[in-house]
């Protein structure tokens, strides 16, 4: 790279704004006094519905800031003092709202704080600057005005003494951000605000060496204008002693005996000047060679990233870009793992937390780059403790702040690293959150059922570790008696009678009790799951028993007649462990012929059960023996699982007891015949039924036709024979019809919706 | 002798009505007699009298010749039908009477076995005459009410053309004069629903001035809406000859029509209204057959399903498991606010099957309906903008056939990345060709693994 490289670049990077707060004030246009006062109503009550309705439209945003500061300047600084104040407040909240939903909207960071320096001066624009880096530390502009603004500050201060302050803290300040952000590659503004605040501190043999300092670590660091600070450090580096200039050394003494050995000189002082030139010469130019190598590494992949932001408006391109960022950090992560020392192992560690940091500026909804920090750090040499720290850090930041709610994998991946870490009771409370968070009730919209059903399975995980087996066999069986023994009001109540007679343990009742409020239908199937696999573990004669009860007792629950995992539970626990074919018979027929599972889950228990029969035929020929008769559900083979109605007898039995029409024609016929009616038996065969209704669809579904045209009088109409040997044949008569009126008329489509 | 050689023809002709007609399928005169008693084909047709079906295979009609000798205009007449076999011309004037009409004459068919007797039943239906145009017209508006002391209902409907052309017919002196001289009609076809009688006169009178005659718009007796075609009567053969060349595709309304030779010319336009004419084979007259308007639910080739009424919390997913079974599936997705999920097969035969096994089902207590869905885009405007509902329906485009089957279960295309999607295509097989011993068991290796995995990734 040139020196006309890096002078073009600077050019463009000229746009930066990163002069002081003020001259951003210039730029804007203020106050404007000219708008009637009706119409400002007008807008100001349209744009303020608009920022409601579209509070991720960011133009939207920034023209209510604009009406809002044109209705402060309209407003007299003294006479309408209380309403000015009431705006600015006003404009105060509506930024920090705003900011603290995005941090990462640099340009609404800098109007705001414009805002402020106009309205209520520098010292409060500085704190919001301030607030700015702490929320949005990886912003290179946000620094930059930041520093500008204490730089203002600073040069406008006149007692020594606070001067002096003001300095230590400012390098402080500029410590921090270089810390943060040194390893940014195109932090070079950074580096030259630095460079410069130091230059201004006078010719001073400290301020010198300082200023050179900062040189030689901005020379060590892979930045897009490396070139340009190795010109300026070997152009003054002589100055320096040699000591200085391996300043950057972690291992001085072993570079000045290198270099020792090298001019076969025993101590430093025999070097002469020349050579001393010499050796710093070597020396930086070797830093050189190593960051231009590193710089044209890391070029491959700076270059290809277009989109280092965080904006609405960009959203798609940054969606494509995130796999070159991911490349990016993959390449970082292998030099970390690869570097061989420890200063290499150091410095690798902070340009991947830079670049993983980088990437999620625009990144920041996007899970996967958060998970990819987290594994990062996880495999990262520091100490556990100090791991859990920094990831839980990592993870509160995603969970909380950037990953949208409606995307719950980290926030799950959360749970298990709580778990990892053996923090059970913070995991059961985060799950206890996430539970309501992602539940279901009727004043919320929103509810994720596979993210809350893993919710439910979580908890329950998590009490597993918490309580004991008896205790926890113990808690869900009355939670799942409770469900579905009274209604729920009654339910309710009971949880709250029984909370005073249970007694204590590791988890607090209105834990259990939030727990049961939010059981929903699914849920329970999981809880039901969790019990009954809770039972099986025992594996006592009497457990067996047990369940065999709960089957009977519960297997008619509606919201168990549609719960897979229950049935599933059954098929394993007879077909699998007690190898009763009997009784697994029976439940495959109870789920063939009264659940209202789908289909495909019916044929999938059909396919398993068929294979523990197959596999275990002698018993079960054994077992009907006394019958004489085969197997059936080996004999109808494939016909259950076929997609055929006629074939398929459960299926059709299933749909036909779960349609609405049959019922409702069913409810019909029970009107008329009211009172007549003596037996439990249906009064039409809902089969047939539901096969004439799909036979009034056939060939057109979605348009029945109750009447097709026929001929009444076919020739080939019972014993209507024809004798051949007859000579005189009677004339059959002319063909009849019915129905063929209703047949013609035109096809009554379904009127559209 | 004479007399004898009368009644003899006589005979023969009350014969040639009788029993020997009644295989006389392909008899012209057939379609004649039909039309003696009044209904052309064309409304026979329309209307569907399933009546006079029946009466097809009966051997004689007894009114047959007192049509001949009838003199009344039957232009001015009204079918009636849906009658109770006891009722006799005085309950039938007494019925219009109770109803404020009072028709000149009425005649009721009787059965022809039975006409021996007195008490002959009628068949069903009957003609009913009135004074003029105006009282036939009042007379039809009570078309399906209510007949007092009984439970039938009014079932009315013309027993010729329509009264607009009753004019000319009175002008020709009889329905069937079946040549008329100065009659040059065009058949016009193609026309647009907006398109009324005026406007087809003013755009004809535009090009013609002076020339046209009539124009008459076909109107559907039970839907009311016009049927999409109609005739255009002019005034000389020059004019019929170049609208014939001229008017091919000139744009009345929002389409450009249709024009062709009605049945030959000067063909009556009442027999021109009917598709089958003597001596024209219908294969000259092409009117077009009732098309409903293309939308979801006429578009045969609509692979879309929507749900009405999914229990409140149904995920995509869950709705995908109970329509999988069906076929392959595009993409099954629910609308934001919940209202409804669409499913688009990707073969039609799969979307109708799990519409006819699928609606109506239960499913978590609540009742599902499935109907036609619009397809994607259409959707996605219409759950968006409000305005956009009245959208033209765009047909939906077929998808990419696919020959075989595609793997051991039915796939939802949605839930895989492109890569998949090809690899998904190039294992597609067909069960029917030899397979490789290795293949098959994949297959139901695969099969097992799918049916475990659903078992046992079940959320609930």
């Amino acid at each position: 790279m040139t020196d006309e490289d890096n002078r073009l670049s600077s050019e463009e990077k000229n746009d930066h704004p990163s002069d002081t707060v003020t001259s951003h004030i210039n730029e804007r246009r203020v106050g404007l006094n000219t708008a009637s006062n009706d119409s400002s109503t007008d807008t100001w009550d349209t744009i303020q519905k608009e920022i409601s309705l579209e509070p991720e439209n960011i133009a939207k945003w920034d023209s209510f800031f604009e009406i809002l500061e044109e209705k402060i300047d309209a407003l007299d600084k003294d006479e309408e003092y209380v309403r000015r104040k009431d705006f600015i407040k006003l404009g105060n909240e509506k930024y920090r709202s705003l900011l603290s939903k995005y941090p990462y909207l640099t340009s609404i960071w800098k109007n705001f704080s414009i805002f402020v320096f106009k309205y209520e001066g520098m010292e409060k624009s500085i704190d919001i600057l301030r607030t700015s880096v702490e929320q949005f530390p990886r912003s290179l502009d946000l620094w930059l005005d930041y520093l500008s603004a204490l730089i203002t500050e600073y040069h406008g201060t006149i007692e020594v003494d606070k001067k002096n302050e003001r300095k230590d803290y400012l390098r402080v300040q500029f410590d921090l951000a270089i810390d943060i952000n040194g390893f940014n590659f195109h932090s070079d503004p950074l580096w030259d605000k630095y460079l410069e605040f130091e230059a201004a501190q006078g010719q001073g043999k400290e301020s010198n060496i300082r200023y050179f300092y900062i040189l030689l670590r901005a020379n060590k660091t892979p930045l897009y204008q490396y070139a340009r600070y190795y010109k300026e450090t070997s152009e003054i580096n002589k100055e320096f002693s040699l000591l200085d200039n391996f300043f950057m050394e972690p291992d001085k003494d072993a570079l000045i005996n290198k270099y020792l050995k090298l001019f076969k000189k025993n101590t430093e002082e025999e070097f002469s000047t020349v050579e001393l030139h010499q050796i710093i010469d070597d020396y930086s130019y070797n830093i050189f060679l190593n960051t231009q190598s590193l710089v044209n590494e890391l070029w491959t992949y700076e270059s290809v990233l277009k989109f280092p932001d965080f904006s609405f408006n960009t959203i798609a391109d940054i969606r494509e870009e995130s796999p070159k960022w991911m490349t990016y950090i993959e390449y970082e992560k292998s030099k970390y793992e690869t570097a061989d020392n420890d200063a290499d192992k150091k410095f690798w560690y902070k340009s991947t937390i830079s670049v993983i940091e980088r990437s999620l500026v625009p990144n920041c909804t996007d899970y996967k780059f958060w998970l990819k920090y987290v594994d990062f750090v996880h495999h990262s040499f520091t100490t556990e403790q100090e791991k859990f720290e920094e990831l839980r850090k990592i993870y509160e930041r995603a969970i909380y702040r950037f990953v949208p709610s409606d995307d719950n994998h980290i926030r799950f991946h959360f749970i298990k690293f709580l778990m990892f870490y053996n923090k059970p009771k913070l995991a059961l409370e985060y799950t206890m959150d996430l539970m309501k968070a992602t539940g279901f009730s009727e004043n919320k919209e929103g509810y994720q059922k596979n993210d809350y059903l893993t919710c439910i399975s979580y908890a329950l995980s998590i009490w597993n570790t918490l309580l004991s087996k008896q205790k926890l066999t113990e808690v869900l069986e009355n939670i799942i008696q409770r469900y579905f023994d009274s209604g729920e009001k009654l339910r309710k109540q009971n949880a709250r009678e029984e909370k005073s007679e249970e007694k204590e343990s590791d988890v607090e009742e209105p834990d259990i009790r939030t727990f049961e409020t939010s059981l929903n239908e699914q849920a329970i199937c999981v809880v039901v799951n969790c019990y009954l696999t809770r039972l099986l573990d025992s594996r006592k004669p009497s457990t067996i028993i047990k369940i065999r009860k709960f089957y009977n007792k519960y297997r008619a629950e509606p919201a168990l007649r549609i719960s897979v995992k229950f049935w599933k539970f059954f098929v394993d626990f007879e077909g699998l462990v007690t190898h009763n074919t009997i009784n697994l018979k029976k439940i495959i027929s109870d789920i063939e012929y009264d659940t209202n599972l789908p289909k495909i889950i019916v044929d999938s228990f059909l396919d398993i059960a068929r294979d523990i029969l197959i596999s275990n035929l002698p018993s079960v020929l054994e077992s009907n023996a006394n019958t004489g008769r085969s197997e059936e559900l080996l004999l109808t083979n494939y016909s259950d699982e076929s997609s055929s109605l006629v074939l398929a007898k459960g299926w059709r039995k299933r749909i036909s007891d779960n349609n609405f029409l049959i019922q409702n024609l069913e409810d019909s016929k029970a009107a008329k015949q009211h009172g007549k009616q003596t037996s439990n038996q249906s009064l039409i065969n809902k089969e047939d039924e539901l096969l004439k209704l799909i036979k009034s669809h056939a060939d057109h579904p979605g348009i029945p036709i109750s009447q097709r045209p026929e001929i009444t009088n076919s020739l080939i109409y019972e014993e209507n024979w024809i004798n051949l040997n007859d000579h005189e044949v009677p004339v059959p008569p002319l063909p009849s019809f019915k129905n063929v009126e209703k047949a013609s008329l035109p096809i009554n489509y379904p009127s559209e919706t | 002798m004479q007399n004898g050689f009368h009644s003899n023809q006589a005979r023969r002709q009350q014969y040639n009505y009788g029993p020997g007609n009644k295989f006389s399928g392909s008899n012209p005169n057939r379609f004649n007699r039909r039309g003696a008693y009044g209904g052309s084909f064309q409304d026979y047709r329309k209307s569907a009298r399933p009546d006079s079906y029946n009466n097809a295979n009966k051997p004689s009609y007894q009114h047959s010749s007192d049509q001949q000798a009838s003199s009344f205009d039957n232009s001015n007449q009204l079918w009636m039908g849906d009658l109770e076999p006891s009722w006799d011309e005085k309950t039938i004037k007494k019925i219009w009477q109770s109803f404020g009409e009072s028709p000149t004459s009425v005649k009721i068919i009787k059965d022809k076995f039975t006409s021996g007797n007195n008490k002959a039943r009628n068949v069903g239906y009957c003609f009913v005459s009135f004074p003029d145009s105006n009282t036939v017209a009042s007379a039809l508006q009570k078309n399906g009410l209510q007949i007092p002391g009984s439970t039938k209902t009014l079932k009315l409907n013309w027993a010729s053309g329509s009264n607009s052309l009753q004019q000319d017919n009175a002008k020709q002196g009889g329905r069937f004069s079946s040549k008329s001289q100065n009659d040059y009609s065009i058949f016009v076809g193609d026309l647009g629903m907006d398109v009324s009688e005026t406007l087809l006169f003013e755009s004809f009178n535009r090009n013609y001035p002076g020339q046209i005659k009539q124009v008459k718009i076909m109107i559907d007796p039970v839907t009311k809406l016009s049927k999409g075609f109609g005739f255009v009567k002019f005034a000389s053969p020059h004019s019929q000859q170049k609208a014939l060349t001229e008017m091919n595709g000139y744009q009345v309304g929002s389409r450009s029509i249709r024009v062709g030779m009605a049945s030959g010319s000067n063909m009556s336009i009442n027999q021109e209204k009917s598709p089958y004419p003597d001596g024209v084979s219908a294969s000259q007259i092409q009117i077009p057959q009732y098309q409903p308007p293309l939308n979801h639910i006429t578009d045969p080739e609509n692979t879309t399903l929507r749900v009405d009424g999914l229990p409140a919390n149904f995920t995509p997913d869950d709705l995908a498991l109970h329509f999988i079974n069906f076929g392959n599936i595009v993409h099954c997705h629910i609308s934001p606010d919940h209202s409804f999920g669409l499913i688009k097969f990707l073969v039609r035969t799969d979307a109708e099957k799990a519409m006819l096994y699928a609606h109506g089902a239960i499913l978590d207590g609540c009742r599902v309906k499935v109907t036609w869905g619009k397809n994607d885009t259409d959707s996605q405007d219409a759950t968006n903008t409000t305005q956009n509902t009245t959208k033209h329906y765009k047909k939906s485009s077929l998808l990419p056939p696919i020959y075989g089957r595609l793997g051991s279960h039915n796939i939802m295309f949605d839930r895989l990345s492109p890569t998949e999607l090809k690899q998904k295509r190039s294992e597609c097989f067909e069960e029917s060709e030899p397979m490789s011993v290795q293949k098959s068991n994949q297959l139901l290796i695969d099969k097992k693994n799918h049916s475990l995995s659903l078992l046992d990734f079940s959320p609930f």
